[in-house]
């Protein structure tokens, strides 16, 4: 039985909970580990195992739906949409991105990281996303 | 010879209470000493121990003037002494506790801003699935089928009724602590298990007992078959599957604890009002305490309080 699927959340970082939701349950789809029509927990039960506030996971769960990732509906699980990955990208959404690709690697830089070791890096990433 | 029962009874319930009290420190979770959440191994050194040392001297302390109190109440038949026996055992006691908890606080260490939860969807069940859940109350059911059909044999109904609806309502009262936990409570937390079917084996131990107790009646005894044998041996299975569960939750002790700790209001009880959760891992002994910061936690108080009452009330009315 492979182990099961783990979302993380640090309560001291400075990026928000929800959006570390986001992000985890997004990579997740991604990498398809986690398959469409996959039901997600509930709000109340990933609330609760979490020890936060309903309304982050339900903002996570918002802008997870919103992005295209997943399927919302009262009174039934949350599930993984199928979204095909557009073509082309926006312009305007790879700006933004690069930018903050940018900041990232500013930060893996000050790390001590070398170039050559952070394009390593984010080769492997990418591989796993294919 | 009443009032040296009597007096002889409270002083034993206080000093079982205070033996309570004076052990529950020792029994806690690896990384949390008096609730407060401490470097590994602090629970061995001196400083620890020396802050023991006082909490259990302040404990022996309110026991001994809780056990004179106690014993004056039944002298002189004072119920207001009686009460004053009460409070210095339970205030007393609560109050060494919070001066252990001040003084282990200069060394608490921070806690883990990090929290996991599994994305898992499966059903969640108790142990043993809805048949066993409803195993108990048909045991109850039949014995009350059973009643029914040998009903003339009956002599006395309201001591029959009664065993079958205190059954009945202690069957109810563990069935809705079991689904707080399995609804209201973190998967994660290591001992959630070993508390459900620690739930499902006393639904079946009272259902037992009590459909037993009201057929019981219908049939003379032999007489070499001990009056108080049925209480006694449900007291000891009780027990034993107490004693197996203490076992079981000492091998659990590791996990780490996620509530904060300054949401354990006197380092007992527990209020948080980012955390949904209904009910969570006690910080010492066993089992699980409210989260009074949940609504619900107080509509479920109340109603586990004054629900025995009025059913404590309609057995004596009819």
């Amino acid at each position: 039985m492979p182990p099961p699927l783990l979302v993380r959340v640090d309560l001291g970082s400075p990026i928000p909970a929800y959006r570390q939701i986001v992000d985890q349950i997004r990579t997740l789809i991604l990498e398809k580990e986690l398959v469409p029509e996959a039901a997600l927990p509930s709000v109340r039960r990933l609330a609760i195992d979490l020890g936060i506030h309903f309304n982050t996971v339900a903002e996570a769960y918002r802008t997870l739906a919103e992005e295209g990732w997943i399927h919302v509906s009262r009174g039934r699980a949350a599930t993984v949409a199928k979204r095909d990955l557009p073509s082309r990208p926006d312009p305007d959404a790879l700006t933004d991105l690069r930018e903050r690709l940018r900041h990232l690697i500013s930060e893996m830089r000050a790390t001590g990281l070398s170039p050559a070791r952070i394009a390593r890096e984010l080769r492997a990433l990418t591989e796993g996303l294919k | 010879m009443t009032n040296v029962a009597g007096a002889l009874f409270r002083c034993i319930t206080i000093l079982l209470f205070s033996v309570f009290q004076a052990y529950i420190p020792g029994r806690r979770r690896t990384g949390i000493f008096f609730s407060v959440t401490v470097p590994e191994g602090f629970a061995d050194s001196p400083q620890a121990r020396a802050v023991l040392k006082s909490y259990r001297k302040r404990v022996l302390l309110c026991t001994v003037l809780a056990e004179l109190l106690a014993i004056a109440s039944a002298r002189f038949d004072s119920p207001w002494t009686l009460l004053a026996s009460v409070v210095v055992a339970v205030a007393g006691n609560s109050l060494a506790y919070l001066l252990g908890r001040k003084t282990i606080q200069p060394y608490a260490s921070p806690q883990s801003p990090e929290r996991s939860a599994s994305l898992a969807t499966g059903p969640e069940r108790l142990p043993g699935g809805w048949l066993n859940i409803l195993g108990p109350f048909l045991l109850l059911a039949a014995a009350g089928i059973y009643l029914s059909k040998h009903w003339d044999l009956v002599r006395d109904p309201v001591p029959v009724l009664g065993d079958l609806v205190r059954g009945a309502a202690l069957d109810l009262l563990l069935l809705a602590l079991g689904l707080g936990i399995l609804y209201g409570s973190r998967r994660t937390s290591p001992a959630r298990r070993v508390n459900l079917l620690v739930l499902v084996s006393f639904l079946w131990t009272t259902s037992a007992a009590s459909g037993v107790s009201a057929i019981l009646p219908l049939y003379t005894l032999p007489e070499q078959v001990p009056p108080r044998l049925l209480p006694f041996t449900t007291l000891a299975v009780a027990a034993a599957i107490l004693a197996w569960a203490i076992r079981e939750t000492r091998r659990l002790r590791g996990a780490r604890d996620v509530t904060p700790d300054e949401c354990w209001k006197l380092g007992q009880f527990y209020y948080n009002p980012q955390d949904p959760a209904l009910l969570v891992e006690r910080r010492f002994g066993f089992g699980y305490t409210f989260n009074f910061a949940n609504r619900w936690s107080w509509l479920v108080l109340f109603v586990l309080l004054i629900a025995p009452m009025i059913l404590l009330g309609l057995i004596n009315l009819y």
